[in-house]
This record gives structure tokens, C-alpha cells and sequence, in this order.
């Protein structure tokens, strides 16, 4: 065997290990907390329509406040009209439902648009790894 | 493969196993500790807030929203038991449940504590102790099958059937020894001897006691209470002589039988007596002998010297005798008695007392104690010596209902008894029934009341020489006889009472 070619297919193969995989690895790590991020304002989403069909943001609603370790104590909510969103680096904004939902939906708009790129991402990456593992093969044949 | 591969692969198998471990371990603390963490957390919260009925908070919808709200019942908490199960606490039962929380934390946060040590002990041991350093290292085996168990079953088997021998062996002459007189009069040296020594070890204890404690007034307290030691000590000890002495005179009596009573009957005759003393002098029971002795006061005299003539064998059957009594503490009395009368009574007497010492748990003891006083005094020095007079023994073998001598009342009454109901005419049964109840009682005194009467000398001597006569059958016939004589009736009765 050709020893150039040897050190070829090393070289492939680390590359594929350590650099595609990793990088593929980190990518899927973003993919999915950036699903979950996108989880959970759906979630919002859902419950400020759900407050704003059932009328209760006139009146208040009671619920119940996880201290922690699943203690709840009861928490009564009078003012239900205004909400306080996250918006990032720990700062919280006031907003109506209606003013609510719709930066919500500006947030799942661009959450998507990450998440597509994400998957574009991963999809090149795959690629890359396959086209490593073919070259490898190719290179394996040749000899 | 090669060995030593092996080895450091199960080398580095465990090295790796117990890392693992440790780290596991690790993670599980680190859980276990926040779990603690959280707990604690919550409890500084549940101290303050149920001293507001309400509170202003934000109340999170979900984790992106918060909501302006407040806590209200500031003093009922839900708490998830797990498996989807709620109970709703006080503040301060939840404060209490978050204690057990932590206390059960705790406990496995120190479990897991021990487990770490464990495991890095394991990994650090074998590389400080070497303890898989060398291959060389064998395991302990022993070659021991199915076939040597078994022959070593047989073996054992057989040394402990030799080992019961040998017990049994040593069982049976101990037994042996008490068959002749020689062995039985050994044993009971021996048995004296062993009193004697408790006694002194009981005086010496005493005495350390006096010397120890307050000063005792010497003499009679001090004895009393030796006295009373020596006979709860050796009561014992008194019991076994008794019944040594049981089966001497069993012996003795069996000698007897042997001894032609031509020949030798002043022997025997003297034999009894002092047979009889003896164990009167021992046992002080009462017994006809020590009455004659008290009656007679001087007997006939008959001196030693010429006692002692007449039978050349009675000398030394008498020395041989003596030679056995000699080593025996019983007997001094008699021993010195029949030998030489001029000895001190002083250190005779208290000889006899110290036997009587040994033996006040009798129950007639203090009677007896009288009677010996008696004899004492008055024949200090009297001898009785038996002999047969000249006349041959002619024993009138009478006939009909006439009792003459003691052979008569066996001929006439010796009878079995019918277990029938008696019919009131029937004179000679209730006759019958009497005296067989007196032949329950001593033989000897009921052979004097039937004797027909004379003075009281000739009762004595005459009933002795007729017992001696007579003796050799009557003794035979009693053991044979006496199962007859007693009815059925009368025998269940007392083996009931038994």
C-alpha cells in the first residue's frame, strides 16, 4: 500500500472524527435548544389565548406557584391584562396579550428561520461526512 | 494469551470498574447534596412567608412569562409526594417534612461516603500492598476426598469405641475394688480420710476467720460451730460411709454363712457382737445390742485370756481384724475396747465424740448420744464376751401350738397368709395376723417377747445363743421367706405407699 496514501486516509478520517462530527454534534446541540426555546413560546402563545378566550384577564384567575421541589402555594392573579416577557440577558418587558402575542409571533418567526438554518447546517455537515467517507473508500480501492 | 497480559487486563478491568464506580458515586452525592441544597432553600422560604397572610410576587406562566400577582394562604402548601400524589401541609408539618427530607439525605450523602472510601481503598490497596504483584502467589488447596473422609469416619469411630473401653474398664475396677472386705475398708479409709481432711480445711478456714475477724473465746462456741460445719459439710460424705457400711456387714453376714458353726462359733458369736457395735458406735442407731449392753452391766466373765485360748484361729482372725480397724476412725472405741482395758478412757471418749461430732443430723442421735454416755460411765471397761455353754444346744423341736423358742413361731406362723376375709370364730388366724405384724418389726425384740420368761440375764444369754444356733437358717430363710410372708395385698399397698 501506498504509504502516502495511508497517511491520506489517517488524515481523512481524523478530520471526519474530530472536526465534522464535532461540529455536527454542537450543531444538534443548538438545533434542539433552540426547539425548545421555540416549545415553550408556543406554549405562551397558547395560554395568553387561552386567558384571552376565556375573558379571565378582566377578572384575575388563581394558580399555583411552584417554590421549588414541588411545593406549590397559591397565588391569586387580579390583573390579568398585562404580562411581563422575557426578551433576553434576564430582562423582562410589560406588554398587553394582544402586544404579547404578537412579539411572540416575531420571536417564532426568527426561532424558525435559526432553526432552518441550523438544519441546513447539519444537513452540509452530513454531507461532508459522507463525502469524507466515500473519498476514504475511494482511496481505499485505489490501492 | 499470556499470563501476565491477563492479569494486567484484569488489573486495569478493575482499575477501570472502581472509577467508574467513583464517578457514579460522585454524581450521586452531587444530586443527593442539591436535593439537600434545595430543601434547605425552601424551608428559609416557608419560615418567612407564612408571617404575611399575602404577598406581592411575579408569578411565572411558563418559564419565558412572568404575571403581577399574589400569594395568598400564605399558610397551606401543596406538596407532591410523588407519583402524582399531593397532601396539602401547614407551613410548619412542611418545614418538618423538608427536615426528614434532609435527614434522609444526609444518611445517603454519608452511605455514599463510606462507598467512596471503599472504593478508593480498593484502588489505592493493591498498588501500596502488592497485592496482585506476584503471580506467584497459591491458593490454599487441600487433597481430601471422598474415600479418605470416609476411612477417617471408620477411624474415629474405632478410637472412640477404644476410648469407651478404657472408661468403661476403669468404670468396672473401681467397681471391683469394693468387692472383698480389704477393698471395702480401704475405701472407707479413704472416705475418712477425706472427711478428716474437710474437717481441718473447715478449721483452718475458722481459725483464719478468728484471726481475721473479732476474737472468738476458745473452746465451746468455736467447736459448736466447727461441729455444726463439719456436719453440713460432711453429710455427704456420711451418707456414702452408711451405705459402705450396708454392704460390709452384707459381707460379713455372707462370712458368716461360710464359717462352720461347730468350729468357730465363739467367733462368730464375738464377731456379731462387735459387728453390731460398730455400727451401733458409727451409726448410733438404736439396736437391741446396745440395750443388752446396758443390761447386763457385767456379763459373765469370761476372761480374754482365756477367750482367747480356746480358739488358736480367733487370735488371728482377731489381730487381722484389729490390723483393718486400725487405720479406720470408726472404730477406735472398739478396737481398744477389745484390746487392752487399761488404756486412758480419756482419749477413748474423745474419739467416740468426735465421730458423734460428725453425725448430729441423726435423728435419734441425742438419744443414742445418752446411751453411749451411759455405757460410758458405767462399763467403761465391761467387755462382753459370749460363750457357749458346755451343754450341747438341744432344741426342742416342739410340737403343736406350743411356742418354745423362736423356732417354734416361724414353724407355727410362717404360713401364707390367705388374702380372705377372716370368719370371727377362726382364732388361730388373728393369731397368725398378730404376730406377723410384730415380724414386721425388729426380729431380735420380738424374739425376746416371745421367749418365755426367765430373768432377764438368761433372756439375754439364752437368746443369743439360740439366735446364734438358729442364726445361720434363720438368715438364709429370711431373704426367701419374707416375699411370702407378705401378702399381695399388703405389698401393693406399700409399694403404693412408696
Amino acid at each position: 500500500m501506498n504509504p502516502d496514501v495511508q497517511k491520506k486516509i489517517l488524515q481523512f478520517e481524523s478530520f471526519m472524527n474530530d472536526v465534522l462530527r464535532a461540529d455536527l454534534a454542537k450543531l444538534a446541540e443548538k438545533l434542539d435548544s433552540k426547539n425548545a426555546e421555540m416549545a415553550e413560546f408556543l406554549e405562551l402563545k397558547s395560554i395568553i389565548k387561552t386567558l384571552k378566550d376565556t375573558n379571565v384577564d378582566k377578572s384575575g384567575f388563581k394558580t399555583k406557584v411552584d417554590m421549588g421541589n414541588n411545593f406549590y402555594i397559591q397565588a391569586n392573579i387580579e390583573d390579568a391584562s398585562n404580562i411581563l416577557l422575557d426578551v433576553g440577558l434576564g430582562h423582562f418587558v410589560e406588554f398587553s396579550l394582544d402586544e404579547a402575542l404578537t412579539v411572540i409571533d416575531v420571536r417564532l418567526k426568527l426561532f424558525q428561520r435559526q432553526i432552518d438554518n441550523l438544519r441546513k447546517q447539519i444537513a452540509r455537515t452530513n454531507a461532508h461526512i459522507k463525502l469524507v467517507l466515500i473519498g476514504i473508500k475511494d482511496l481505499q480501492d485505489m490501492t | 494469551m499470556d499470563y501476565q497480559q491477563l492479569h494486567l487486563y484484569q488489573q486495569s478491568l478493575l482499575n477501570q470498574a472502581l472509577t467508574e464506580g467513583i464517578k457514579r458515586n460522585e454524581e450521586q452525592s452531587k444530586v443527593w447534596s442539591a436535593y439537600k441544597e434545595r430543601h434547605k432553600k425552601i424551608i428559609s422560604g416557608l419560615e418567612i412567608l407564612p408571617l404575611e397572610l399575602s404577598t406581592n410576587c411575579m408569578v411565572p406562566i411558563g418559564k419565558r412569562a412572568l404575571m403581577k400577582g399574589k400569594l395568598v394562604h400564605t399558610n397551606e402548601i401543596l406538596i407532591c409526594l410523588g407519583e402524582g400524589y399531593f397532601a396539602k401541609y401547614t407551613a410548619a408539618q412542611a418545614i418538618a417534612l423538608c427536615n426528614r427530607r434532609i435527614k434522609k439525605s444526609d444518611d445517603m450523602l454519608l452511605n455514599l461516603e463510606k462507598e467512596r472510601n471503599l472504593y478508593e481503598m480498593r484502588q489505592i490497596l493493591p498498588l501500596e500492598q502488592d497485592v496482585f504483584g506476584d503471580g506467584d502467589r497459591k491458593d490454599l488447596v487441600e487433597h481430601w476426598d471422598e474415600q479418605k473422609l470416609e476411612d477417617w469416619r471408620v477411624q474415629h469411630r474405632q478410637r472412640e469405641k477404644e476410648y469407651h473401653k478404657k472408661l468403661s474398664e476403669l468404670k468396672k475396677q473401681e467397681k471391683k475394688e469394693i468387692k472383698t472386705e480389704e477393698d471395702l475398708l480401704h475405701r472407707l479409709d479413704e472416705l475418712e480420710l477425706q472427711e478428716e481432711l474437710e474437717a481441718e480445711i473447715d478449721r483452718l478456714q475458722e481459725g483464719h476467720i478468728n484471726f481475721y475477724g473479732e476474737e472468738l473465746e476458745e473452746g465451746e462456741v468455736y467447736d459448736e460451730s466447727e461441729e455444726e460445719e463439719e456436719s453440713s459439710s460432711d453429710e455427704a460424705t456420711n451418707e456414702m460411709l452408711e451405705r459402705e457400711l450396708e454392704k460390709l456387714q452384707e459381707i460379713r453376714i455372707q462370712k458368716k454363712l461360710a464359717v462352720p458353726p461347730d468350729s468357730s462359733l465363739n467367733v462368730t458369736d464375738k464377731k456379731k457382737q462387735k459387728e453390731a457395735k460398730n455400727i451401733d458406735d458409727t451409726f448410733l442407731n438404736e439396736s437391741p445390742s446396745i440395750i443388752i449392753n446396758e443390761i447386763l452391766g457385767k456379763p459373765p466373765a469370761v476372761s480374754k485370756a482365756e477367750f482367747e485360748s480356746v480358739e488358736p484361729t480367733n487370735e488371728i482372725r482377731e489381730q487381722r481384724r484389729n490390723r483393718e480397724r486400725k487405720v479406720s476412725f470408726v472404730e477406735p472405741y472398739v478396737q481398744e475396747k477389745n484390746n487392752d482395758d487399761d488404756e486412758t478412757p480419756l482419749a477413748k471418749e474423745r474419739r467416740v465424740s468426735f465421730i458423734e461430732q460428725r453425725l448430729p443430723s441423726e435423728d435419734d442421735s441425742t438419744e443414742d448420744f445418752i446411751n453411749e454416755e451411759n455405757e460410758k460411765e458405767d462399763d467403761e471397761t465391761i467387755q462382753i464376751h459370749f460363750k457357749h455353754s458346755d451343754i450341747d444346744p438341744q432344741i426342742a423341736i416342739s410340737a403343736g401350738n406350743v411356742i418354745e423358742n423362736p423356732r417354734d413361731v416361724y414353724r407355727l406362723f410362717d404360713k401364707p397368709k390367705s388374702i380372705l376375709k377372716r370368719s370371727p370364730n377362726d382364732l388361730c388366724a388373728i393369731n397368725n395376723v398378730s404376730s406377723l405384724l410384730e415380724c414386721s418389726a425388729d426380729q431380735e425384740i420380738e424374739e425376746d417377747n416371745v421367749l418365755p420368761g426367765a430373768s432377764t440375764y438368761s433372756i439375754v444369754v439364752k437368746d443369743i445363743q439360740e439366735r446364734k444356733l438358729e442364726d445361720p437358717k434363720t438368715e438364709l430363710d429370711y431373704p426367701t421367706d419374707k416375699p411370702r410372708r407378705v401378702s399381695k395385698f399388703k405389698l401393693n399397698r406399700s409399694g403404693i405407699k412408696n
